[in-house]
């Protein structure tokens, strides 16, 4: 996992709960001296267990704990790659260029294997279907940024999740209605 | 609390410090992809011009061959002209005795008339020179339609498009076949070709005959130039070690000055006099065998002759 998507845990973990309990979680489940940067890639058991330490420390269950992040990982990115969050005059238009859009320049910056594949179908202009298939089974953590990408837009967003990958689906559908 | 802010402080600063060097190396990184993306453009433009340049090379050596394919196809024409003459010549006694077998099989023409009308056919229309040159005009007729269509074949064959597809093919036949286009044009030379079984190759059979017809032809001129009464080319191709072929056309012409052969394979150096040669067939030869992932070596002493050698990778 790339170090921009940890730099996003640690600035949600130090606003949160304080700079004391990230450093105890880089104690507990990274590599002694550990420090994250955007451009390298990281072990994703590492990000799970700092994760895991999270909701463990706020007892929490995982998923609630990896929702809240991806909430918050969108306003990080967002701000950190104006460039790119700046392109999209909707919440619409940015969730149906996840693929062609946002994860093309991932591509360009990172050189990352593993990118999850999203398709998104509008069936209405206030719903909007979206299959996600990632090994990574981050589903929860993208409702997350879904929830936020709907924040920055100001937009009211309820995402369905009928279909998911954790209970063998070989997808996760995501159904994001809108106000 | 103090310290506690204070320890704060210095991990913002460290964590602006992160950020700062972060957005950087995304700004060289984006600048660099944009460079690479230019480049993989202007690469696939060189390529499209490599491959336009290639086939204007091969244009032009068509144009080259013509003379000497209409040399080769004169050769079997005549003779097939003067064939089809003394088949035409024969036709009329021909008809005659067909005519008189018609005449007796409806009873017109019996005993003593039909005796007298054949000595008369056969006196007057040497029937044995035609019962003995018959088969053989028929069949060097035959053979001469046979030559003219492998060699026009040949040259379809060479300038056809679907040729610059990379495909598995014998190293043997596209020398033999370039060789045979080339026939013409070597006729008072010296050839000498050992041409040895060699296994497939994964290649582009018309860019190859491409390349061998411009080392051949320039091999005809640095002969030609040199004016020794002994002219000798020649072709070998045999395995080289376990990896490769090798290919080489030598010859005893006027070699090549030391001081060229650094600039032999650049693109539009030519020593030939000016309105002669593109100064393109040496470089297209070199792209041609780069393709093929193949080295190209020339030895050259003036005076004395050249030697270009061809090596192929057996695993392309």
């Amino acid at each position: 996992m790339r170090g921009v998507i940890f730099r996003g845990l640690e600035e949600l973990v130090v606003e949160a709960i304080g700079m004391q309990a990230w450093d105890e979680l880089l104690e507990a489940h990274a590599p002694e001296g550990r420090v994250y940067v955007s451009p390298t890639s990281y072990p994703d058991a590492e990000l799970f267990a700092l994760a895991q330490g999270v909701a463990d420390k706020l007892n929490k269950p995982l998923t609630d704990v990896l929702a809240i992040f991806g909430q918050s990982l969108f306003g990080f990115l967002a701000e950190k790659h104006k460039g790119i969050s700046s392109k999209f005059a909707s919440f619409e238009e940015l969730v149906l260029s996840i693929d062609s859009v946002i994860h093309m320049e991932v591509k360009k910056l990172y050189d990352e294997p593993n990118l999850p594949s999203i398709a998104a179908i509008v069936k209405d202009d206030k719903t909007i279907v979206l299959e996600y298939c990632s090994n990574r089974k981050l589903c929860f953590c993208a409702e997350g940024l879904l929830y936020g990408a709907a924040q920055f837009y100001s937009r009211k967003l309820k995402i369905e999740h009928p279909q998911c990958m954790h209970s063998g689906a070989k997808h996760c559908v995501l159904i994001l209605h809108l106000d | 609390m103090s310290e506690y802010n204070d320890y704060k402080k210095a991990y913002l600063r460290e964590r602006r410090a992160r950020d700062e060097v972060e957005s950087l190396l995304e700004e060289k990184t984006r600048a660099l992809y944009s460079a690479n993306q230019t480049l993989e453009r202007q690469l696939a433009q060189l390529k499209n011009q490599q491959a336009v340049l290639i086939n204007n090379e091969r244009m032009a050596t068509l144009g080259t061959l013509s003379a000497g394919v209409a040399h080769e196809l004169n050769n079997p024409l005549a003779y097939v002209a003067g064939n089809l003459e003394s088949l035409n010549y024969y036709i009329s006694p021909i008809l005659q005795l067909l005519e008189t077998v018609k005449l007796l099989e409806q009873n017109e023409l019996r005993g003593e008339q039909l005796e007298a009308r054949l000595i008369d056919i056969y006196l007057r229309q040497r029937i044995d020179e035609i019962t003995n040159d018959l088969p053989d005009l028929v069949h060097d007729t035959l053979h001469g339609c046979e030559r003219i269509k492998t060699i026009v074949n040949d040259l379809m064959n060479f300038s056809r498009s679907n040729n610059d597809s990379f495909g598995r093919a014998s190293l043997k036949s596209i020398v033999e076949d370039t060789l045979r286009l080339l026939h013409g044009q070597l006729k008072g030379y010296e050839l000498t070709v050992a041409v040895e079984d060699v296994p497939n190759i994964y290649c582009k059979e018309g860019a190859l005959k491409q390349a061998i017809i411009n080392l051949l032809v320039n091999a005809k001129y640095a002969v030609d130039m040199s004016h020794k009464s002994h002219k000798s080319i020649e072709v070998l191709l045999a395995p080289g070690n376990d990896q490769d072929i090798i290919l080489s056309v030598s010859d005893n012409g006027i070699g090549i000055d030391a001081d060229v052969l650094p600039r032999l394979f650049d693109p539009f150096f030519t020593t030939k006099p000016v309105g002669e040669g593109t100064g393109m067939g040496l470089a297209v030869t070199h792209a041609i065998v780069k393709e093929h992932k193949g080295k190209i070596d020339v030895q050259s002493q003036e005076g004395v002759g050249s030697q270009f050698t061809i090596s192929f990778p057996l695993e392309q």
